[in-house]
């Protein structure tokens, strides 16, 4: 196997291959070290120097004196689909939730302003709402839909039911094209809180903008998400 | 090849879009090394001074950068986007890396490079044979001497052959790639945020605990093909990432 990629490496991503050949499920345990020594002809501590490698990529979890076990599976959370995030969660066999905890009109801030290109004084539904899967909190999405174009949206429009959904049936609004930037963020206060995670924990920030048919703004997004919850996928076209 | 210089054009002029064509038909690569003033004359017949009138000019135009006591390059084309092998030169075909501040200089150091075989993981990644040889390619790319990213890419071999002689601290992978008409156009991407490891958080300066951006990507050529599988390790402090969607 050459001396490109050193033993522990290569037997990491063959054990992640067998895993994935042998479609192994979510929570289930590997065979033991000893097995799996045998099975690749090396020693249990090459096997174990391997392994780690997967328990610190989150693909693998090791309980003392019981074994290794595959990691709760990630949502996947496919980037260049307009999916609902409701759908992506449900996909992964985990309940969905979202709960509304803040919903008002507004005068554009300045910050927003910044963002979003729109004029001074242009009115925006700021809507703020926490995201669950199987009862955990995942996801804190804040949402400024322009006013104009979705006049009279309610609290009843957007409390457990997919925003896009209503802006598509009861406002014909499609979104068309979108541009999104995701980063790295550390959790304030207020998200540490509602995410139910110490301050300071790294989080996804996913931030974008999104334009209906005939090319008007329509909404600015800025959503948190938990990082060790979530994987992204962007899928070819 | 020295019959055809002798023109009325001065022959400098006429060396210069010699060098120029090729730097454009990807024959010099960016970043990679120009031969020497003395082996550029012999090659074409010509003598030294035309050599440096041309190479001179050439610099001005930005097509080529002096290096002292290193010798001549051929100017990489953007230092403000980087190209962390996420990239897509086109438009909305994959993730792009952002370097979060302007006029980053972006440089490489090769960590490991060489032939592999007999990985069921990699073989099933390149969707190859099982027997068939992969070159893997282990880089550090650094803006402004920091470290920014890890990245460990695949190549099916038979696809490159002669890759082993190309010289990655200068040349960029893609511009390489794509001299061979294999450049990948179209991506399968996944990434997620994890806690970097003892080893590519030495190769990113960064403490345990701290977290990077992790990818693992597969790009296909124009006719569907497999032409790279990559795995790279971003940090989170220099880089962001951006993409659009239609539809």
């Amino acid at each position: 196997m050459g001396k490109v990629l050193t033993l522990e490496v290569l037997l990491s991503k063959e054990i992640e291959y067998l895993l994935e050949a042998e479609e192994y499920k979510e929570k289930q345990k590997l065979p033991s070290e000893r097995e799996l020594a045998e099975y690749f002809h090396v020693q249990r501590l090459t096997i174990r120097a391997a392994l780690q490698i997967l328990v610190q990529k989150g693909i693998l979890i090791s309980k003392e004196r019981y074994g290794y076990f595959i990691a709760p599976k990630r949502v996947r959370f496919t980037l260049n689909h307009t999916n609902s995030f409701k759908m992506m969660i449900e996909r992964m066999g985990k309940t969905s939730y979202v709960k509304l905890l803040e919903f008002e009109k507004m005068k554009i801030t300045e910050t927003l302003a910044k963002k979003t290109l729109l004029a001074e004084g242009t009115e925006m539904y700021r809507i703020m709402r926490l995201r669950y899967g199987n009862k955990e909190p995942i996801a804190l999405e804040k949402s400024y839909i322009v006013c104009d174009l979705a006049k009279d949206l309610s609290e009843e429009d957007v409390h457990n039911k997919s925003l896009y959904e209503t802006l598509k049936k009861k406002y014909r609004l499609f979104i068309t094209h979108s541009s999104h930037r995701v980063s790295v963020v550390y959790a304030n206060g207020l998200e540490a809180e509602l995410l139910k995670v110490s301050p300071s924990k790294p989080l996804i920030k996913y931030q974008g903008l999104a334009y209906e048919k005939k090319g008007r703004l329509l909404e600015y997004f800025e959503t948190v998400l938990l990082s060790d919850k979530i994987e992204f996928i962007i899928q070819k076209n | 090849m020295s019959s055809t210089m002798q023109v009325q054009e001065p022959l400098y002029i006429k060396f210069q879009d010699i060098i120029m064509k090729k730097i454009e038909a990807g024959e010099y690569l960016p970043g990679e090394k120009l031969p020497s003033e003395r082996v550029l004359a012999e090659l074409y017949g010509i003598n030294r001074m035309t050599v440096k009138s041309a190479v001179h000019a050439l610099e001005t135009k930005g097509y080529l950068y002096r290096s002292q006591g290193k010798g001549t390059f051929v100017q990489k084309k953007d230092f403000h986007r980087l190209n962390l092998g996420l990239l897509s030169e086109s438009e909305n075909l994959g993730i792009t890396a952002m370097v979060k501040s302007q006029g980053v200089k972006i440089s490489n150091k090769i960590l490991t490079r060489g032939v592999i075989s007999g990985s069921h993981y990699f073989s099933s990644k390149l969707q190859i044979d099982f027997e068939k040889p992969i070159y893997s390619l282990h880089r550090i790319r650094y803006g402004n001497e920091e470290p920014i990213a890890v990245e460990y890419t695949y190549v099916p071999y038979q696809s490159f052959p002669g890759i082993e002689l190309i010289d990655f601290k200068n040349v960029s992978l893609y511009d390489y790639m794509d001299s061979k008409g294999r450049m990948p156009v179209t991506f399968e991407q996944k990434f997620q945020i994890i806690e970097v490891s003892k080893k590519e958080g030495k190769y990113l300066e960064l403490d345990q605990g701290q977290v990077v951006y992790y990818f693992e990507m597969v790009g296909l050529d124009e006719n569907n093909t497999i032409v790279e599988y990559t795995e790279s390790y971003t940090r989170t402090d220099k880089a962001e990432f951006i993409f659009e969607i239609n539809g």
